[in-house]
């Protein structure tokens, strides 16, 4: 078979005048302008030309901060939210009373979309009131969008906050500089409201410590191929139905209220003194953080015998985001449990990007594979490949890998041709304070299960 | 690595449909091969010829200024429109005694490193000449630089300095471990002098006359 | 119609293996070591695959990605990384900016030649991912 015809490989740069690249640069600066998901600017003066605008309306929507969103649903789903976000502002604005005088849209990076109107052109004799119900107005289409998108309730989760701002032009200010200065402020008013909003939540986490009304409820781990259990992991619950049941708002809350080692300190007490009878002899997973395990009133020999007695088989999960081996303190204190007899595990690996060094120098028992991972990897070759990756080195280190969040016998299937031992998710039970441990039903008649 | 396997794979292809391979891929597949072969400290059979893509004086003695002149001429191609590129040599023709393959790869790994930590604008010098009985080869950049106790570091395999982990450039950072194993196994000795924020600069030096050339 | 790939590789060894796989398989091969000069030609000229390296200095293959995925006329091309082994950050990355498909090094010829074969849609098996 001949080759078709090959080129020079290398184009040769020419000597004599080194290219500069403008059309190149003029793309790379677009691409700093403007932001991909959203399909907004990044520049939020950019449209306004330079124009001082007599009386500036700006409404800031702010996507809440509180629950550090991002990190907690990964990239793709924050991507949908800003979407939805983006696509809802615009569908919702031109109703407004202010449409006429609508001048930019803009997104500020990370969590808020500014809209900027110039208030003197609003639309003479048209209902609908003020800057701040406008705000409102919109922050509703925004919330009720996002419900339909992502079905979830956690979507309450996320504190939609909208704020608005009216800024009469100074003729003694750079236009630019004024425009800059209100969004800053329009910011600072979101903040202010979303602290307001966070103080009271760190007063009912205080009461829920301090009545220690935590429940413990708890998940099986069990044999991808056979169904056979490994274990349970304990899970932490706040009261049913309060705002701060699930995990991610208490851990939330107590991060911003600085009580973090309280809250962790009454979760292991809670997960001890709540264990059911299925778990006894099979492994138990806790989470745990690093600052719980470094800290005096863990480490407490009695604490660790107490421990001990309640359940003899503890296997410590670390979440692979704050896994920190450059202290040889941490180093020392992972040697004295071990010795005491606990397990690790790293938890939600393949999601964050400490990248496999964490990995390698814990030297786990067990590697949990993040569900995000798991979710949907039948059809999506790029994270059968990462997971892949993971169980290579699980292999390497002697560790055995978990993936979390099965929820559908296509995943289960993938995972078993993965070779992926041990399995966690609705699809083999629920957590609960009396764990019920399912039968999944076989994704491939063929494969028979026990 | 990969270039290796690729060829590799190339051949083993001709092969199993019962066709010679392509001349330029067993060439390439030898290059590679010799240079995992010094890599590795394989010793070279006696009599076997030494693969020289890279131009050589005679053979055996291959000629730094033409090896080097070839090698920034391509990082020349490849970054000008980024950085200044400047070779400098003293003497028409310096032959020693290595591997020019060896030779070869160890100055493209520290020309690499020097490009790529050489932020826009700045500049990579090579400069090669003859002092009492040696070579000396020094490449100096205008970019990160290393501290002293980074320094001590960087001839261990697979170290990045912080720096150049700070700098965000990704990078392979085998290079100056594997380079003073390739230096060393040909004769050869390097050295770094670096203060941070001001560049590197990379001493690469080899003893001149050995006895008869060929 | 010849498929035409365009490698981008600071190495021009690399370039010139990745060639040397994909003409053997009826493919019409170009590539270039300097990242602006690769990216003028691909947005003059768009080929049916790009094959980007991660690491490059200048403009980095993220970059080089982001800006093709801007432009109408490249915004559907079909990108392959080539990422270095175990950096799973990498493949996210790749994902995020909008790689087709990525491929880990070292990799073998006929990895290349599939996934090359794949994405310019000459494949048997299209509807495999």
């Amino acid at each position: 078979m001949k080759p078709t015809q090959r080129r020079e490989p290398l184009r040769i740069v020419s000597r004599e005048a080194p290219v500069e690249a403008p059309e190149i640069e003029k793309l790379r600066l677009e691409s700093l302008l403007h932001d991909p998901v959203t399909g907004l600017t990044l520049h939020p003066f950019g449209d306004l030309k330079g124009e001082r605008v007599a009386n500036l309306g700006v409404i800031y929507v702010q996507l809440g901060r509180f629950a550090g969103v991002e990190s907690l649903y990964g990239w793709e789903l924050y991507d949908r939210i800003l979407r939805v976000t983006a696509a809802s502002l615009r569908e919702d604005v031109p109703a407004s009373p202010f449409a006429p005088g609508f001048l930019t849209m803009s997104f500020n990076g990370s969590d808020g979309v500014f809209v900027l109107f110039d208030l003197a052109r609003r639309a003479p004799g048209k209902k609908g009131g003020t800057l701040e119900s406008e705000a409102a107005r919109l922050r509703l289409g925004v919330i009720r969008r996002l419900k339909q998108a992502l079905g979830r309730s956690s979507v309450d989760l996320m504190h939609v906050h909208a704020t608005a701002l009216a800024v009469p032009d100074d003729p003694r200010v750079r236009p630019g500089r004024n425009v800059m200065r209100a969004l800053a402020e329009a910011s600072r008013l979101a903040d202010a409201r979303e602290s307001g909003e966070k103080k009271s939540f760190v007063e009912r986490l205080k009461a829920i410590l301090s009545g220690r009304k935590l429940r413990a409820v708890f998940q099986p781990i069990v044999a991808v191929k056979t169904g056979q259990v490994l274990g349970y992991e304990a899970l932490i619950r706040g009261p049913q139905d309060h705002e701060l049941e699930m995990p991610d708002d208490l851990f939330a809350v107590a991060r911003e209220g600085d009580l973090l080692l309280e809250l962790e300190s009454l979760c292991i007490e809670t997960v001890f003194s709540s264990l059911p009878r299925v778990a006894r002899g099979k492994r138990l997973f806790v989470n745990a953080s690093s600052r719980l395990l470094t800290h005096s009133v863990f480490l407490d020999d009695r604490n660790l015998a107490e421990m001990k007695r309640a359940h003899g088989d503890v296997v410590l999960e670390l979440s692979e985001k704050e896994v920190v081996f450059n202290y040889p303190a941490f180093r020392e204190v992972v040697a004295r449990l071990r010795a005491a007899g606990f397990g690790f595990a790293i938890d939600d690996a393949g999601s964050g990007y400490s990248g496999l060094e964490s990995i390698v120098q814990l030297r786990p028992e067990y590697v949990k594979v993040a569900h995000t991972l798991v979710s949907g990897l039948q059809a999506d070759r790029i994270k059968r490949e990462i997971i892949g990756s993971l169980a290579a080195l699980a292999r390497r280190i002697d560790a055995e890998l978990i993936a979390e969040g099965i929820e559908d016998p296509a995943e289960l299937a993938s995972l078993e041709d993965l070779g992926v031992p041990w399995g966690q998710g609705f699809l083999f039970g629920r957590p609960a304070a009396r764990p019920v441990v399912l039968r999944p039903p076989a994704a491939n008649p063929a494969r028979p299960r026990s | 690595m990969t270039v290796l396997r690729v060829y590799t794979d190339l051949v083993g292809e001709s092969a199993r449909r019962g066709e010679l391979p392509a001349a330029e891929h067993l060439a390439a597949l030898s290059r590679e091969l010799a240079l995992m072969e010094s890599l590795v400290g394989v010793p070279r059979p006696a009599g076997a010829a030494a693969p020289a893509p890279a131009p050589a004086a005679a053979a055996g003695r291959p000629d730094l200024v033409a090896i080097l002149s070839t090698l920034v001429e391509s990082y020349r191609a490849a970054h000008a429109s980024r950085i200044r590129l400047d070779f400098v040599a003293e003497e028409p023709e310096i032959p020693v005694s290595a591997e020019p393959v060896a030779l070869q790869r160890a100055f493209r790994n520290v020309l690499d490193n020097a490009v790529k930590y050489t932020p826009a604008g700045g500049q990579v010098r090579v400069r090669a000449s003859v002092v009492s009985q040696h070579a000396f080869v020094v490449i100096s950049d205008t970019g990160a630089g290393m501290s002293p106790d980074e320094q001590k570091l960087a001839f261990a395999p697979a170290w990045r300095s912080p720096s150049a982990v700070a700098s965000g450039i990704p990078g392979r950072g085998i290079g100056l471990g594997v380079t003073k194993e390739l230096l060393e196994q040909n004769g050869g000795k390097i050295s770094l002098l670096s203060e941070p924020g001001h560049g590197l600069e990379v001493t690469i030096m080899f003893p001149l006359g050995r006895e008869g050339r060929t | 119609m010849t498929p035409r790939v365009f490698v981008v590789d600071d190495d021009p060894a690399m370039v010139e293996a990745v060639m040397a796989v994909l003409v053997h398989d009826g493919f019409e091969v170009d590539g270039a070591s300097d990242a602006a000069e690769a990216l003028r030609i691909v947005l003059r000229n768009p080929p049916d695959l790009v094959v980007l390296d991660v690491n490059m200095p200048g403009l980095t293959g993220w970059e080089i990605c982001d800006i093709l995925r801007r432009q109408p006329r490249t915004a559907g091309l079909p990108v392959l990384f080539l990422t270095g082994r175990g950096e799973v950050a990498d493949r996210i990355t790749a994902m995020q900016v909008g790689g087709t498909d990525h491929l880990t090094k070292p990799f073998r010829a006929e990895d290349l030649r599939a996934r090359a074969r794949v994405l310019t849609g000459r494949s048997a098996t299209k509807g495999v991912r």
